[in-house]
């Protein structure tokens, strides 16, 4: 199941709001206790929206952040930005090298 | 011989009275005694001489004052023929030693015949009884002595009649009296010993209070009497994004060998801390973020209290961010001074907000992830 955030964003860009500050503009809350997160607080000019609006968001939210593990999975294993400096600046096969394993980290994690 | 050829009236000391007039009508008597028509009081019925009809009478009559009563009625018959009186100056001075007691009349012997300061003890009896008289003793009385018994002094002896009581009077026990009449004791008048406690002021006196100045015993402050730390009790995943969310049931109190807490503790249910007692509190909380791969530009630690066990209002926040790597750690800390006035209403929270999934990192075996509650004082 999506998480309310990503439903949220997903939301409010269809409304024309591509950004969102979850520490001010919308605040979300999980008292764990099972129940999961929910809209504390809504500060958007947009409507806040019902369960079933974000509902409708669900299989688009699970495709968000399937990528995002897809990104985030890269950059853990992506070369550091000091290893990215040195090649860049030595080039030649140091440079080739950490294109290559950089190349293999996104066959590692493909975005389908 | 002495006094042959002299009347009667001329003998010294011998009075010759007017007779009486016996009369049917007086009888017996009394017939008033004259001489030269005065009443005339004679010695005594033994001292008179009296004459009727020609015949001495003696020791049948009697004499009260200037009266003469006879045992029989006289009648108008019978005549008086003379009266004297036989005084003293007929009485030859006696040998000494021979005045008898018998010869004095009772009660004969007064007080001016008693010459002064020669009444002896021995002539007063062993028991002198003069409670039906009154003893009047001069201011000064000098000679007493121990005389005088306890047992013959009756009632109490005043104030006025003490003038001087030494202390060795007052040892041993003495008796109980009343605390009121001690107006005059000051500090430095005690000696030694023990004032109790609870003479010296209000409130509970034991090990754990002192005596101020306001005379109440109070705890001794300045002390830590709460100090807990509790601590995540194994590290948790957290994939709630861009949500304040509640870290509840994963602390447990720090039970590593050496750890000892002050006091009775916190307690913590749900997520919710509940404080031991009132007080200022030191809350300290320490968060260690673990980048769970991709990195998470935002952590924040949280800290909530409510002063009404309903609505929380965010007192504090530390945030920090950890880099896109397996190895990146980084901590946030956030604190607050909570007055804590009632233990049933303060209560805390400890909450989280992360923009990327992250690993907060604990352990039951030592602090990593953990909060300090350090009790400052009174609220």
């Amino acid at each position: 199941m999506a998480q309310l955030n990503t439903k949220i964003k997903l939301y409010a860009k269809a409304n024309g709001v591509n950004s969102i500050d979850f520490l001010s503009e919308v605040k979300l809350q999980d008292d764990s206790n099972g129940q999961g997160a929910y809209i504390k607080e809504w500060n958007l000019d947009i409507p806040q929206p019902t369960s079933e609006q974000l509902a409708t968001y669900e299989d688009e939210a699970n495709a968000e952040e399937a990528l995002n593990t897809v990104y985030s999975n890269r950059r853990s294993e992506y070369p550091n930005h000091n290893d990215c400096i040195h090649a860049l600046l030595d080039g030649g096969d140091t440079l080739t090298d950490l294109q290559a394993k950089r190349q293999a980290t996104k066959l590692k994690f493909p975005k389908t | 011989m002495a006094y042959i050829g002299q009347n009667l009236d001329r003998f010294s000391n011998v009075e010759k009275l007017d007779v009486i007039t016996p009369a049917t009508a007086t009888g017996a008597g009394p017939y008033n005694l004259t001489q030269n028509s005065t009443a005339f009081t004679p010695i005594n019925a033994n001292s008179l001489v009296i004459s009727i009809d020609g015949v001495i009478q003696y020791g049948n009559f009697s004499v009260n004052n200037a009266t003469v009563t006879f045992d029989a009625a006289l009648s108008d018959a019978n005549t008086c023929d003379f009266i004297y009186q036989m005084g003293i100056g007929l009485i030859s001075t006696p040998a000494d030693d021979t005045v008898t007691t018998a010869k004095l009349e009772d009660g004969a012997v007064t007080t001016a015949k008693i010459l002064d300061n020669n009444v002896t003890v021995a002539k007063l009896p062993t028991t002198l009884d003069i409670s039906g008289n009154t003893v009047t003793l001069p201011a000064s009385v000098s000679g007493l002595g121990t005389g005088i018994t306890n047992a013959q002094l009756a009632g109490s002896i005043t104030d006025a009649k003490i003038i001087g009581l030494t202390s060795s009077k007052l040892t041993g026990a003495l008796p109980a009296i009343s605390g009121t009449s001690l107006t005059a004791l000051n500090a430095t008048n005690l000696g030694s010993g023990t004032v109790p406690t609870a003479r010296l002021g209000t409130g509970t006196a034991d090990a754990t209070t002192f005596l101020r100045g306001d005379q109440s015993f109070a705890e001794v402050g300045g002390g830590i009497t709460e100090a807990d730390q509790w601590r995540l009790s194994a590290s948790q995943a957290l994939t709630t994004l861009d949500t304040t969310t509640l870290l509840s049931g994963v602390w447990e109190r720090n039970d590593t060998a050496g750890y000892s807490q002050i006091g009775t503790g916190m307690s913590e249910s749900a997520g919710v801390w509940t404080f031991p007692s009132t007080g200022i509190y030191y809350i300290d909380v320490r968060f260690v973020f673990l980048s769970a791969g991709g990195g998470s530009e935002y952590n924040e630690v949280d800290i909530w209290s409510t002063l009404d066990d309903s609505s929380y209002t965010q007192q504090s926040s530390g945030t920090i961010a950890v880099q896109a790597s397996s190895i990146d750690y980084n901590a946030s800390t956030a604190t607050f001074y909570f007055d804590v006035t009632d233990v049933s209403l303060c209560k805390l929270k400890i909450q989280y907000f992360i923009q990327g999934n992250v690993t907060l990192k604990g352990s039951s075996v030592k602090s990593i992830t953990h909060v300090n509650f350090i009790r400052l004082g009174d609220t």
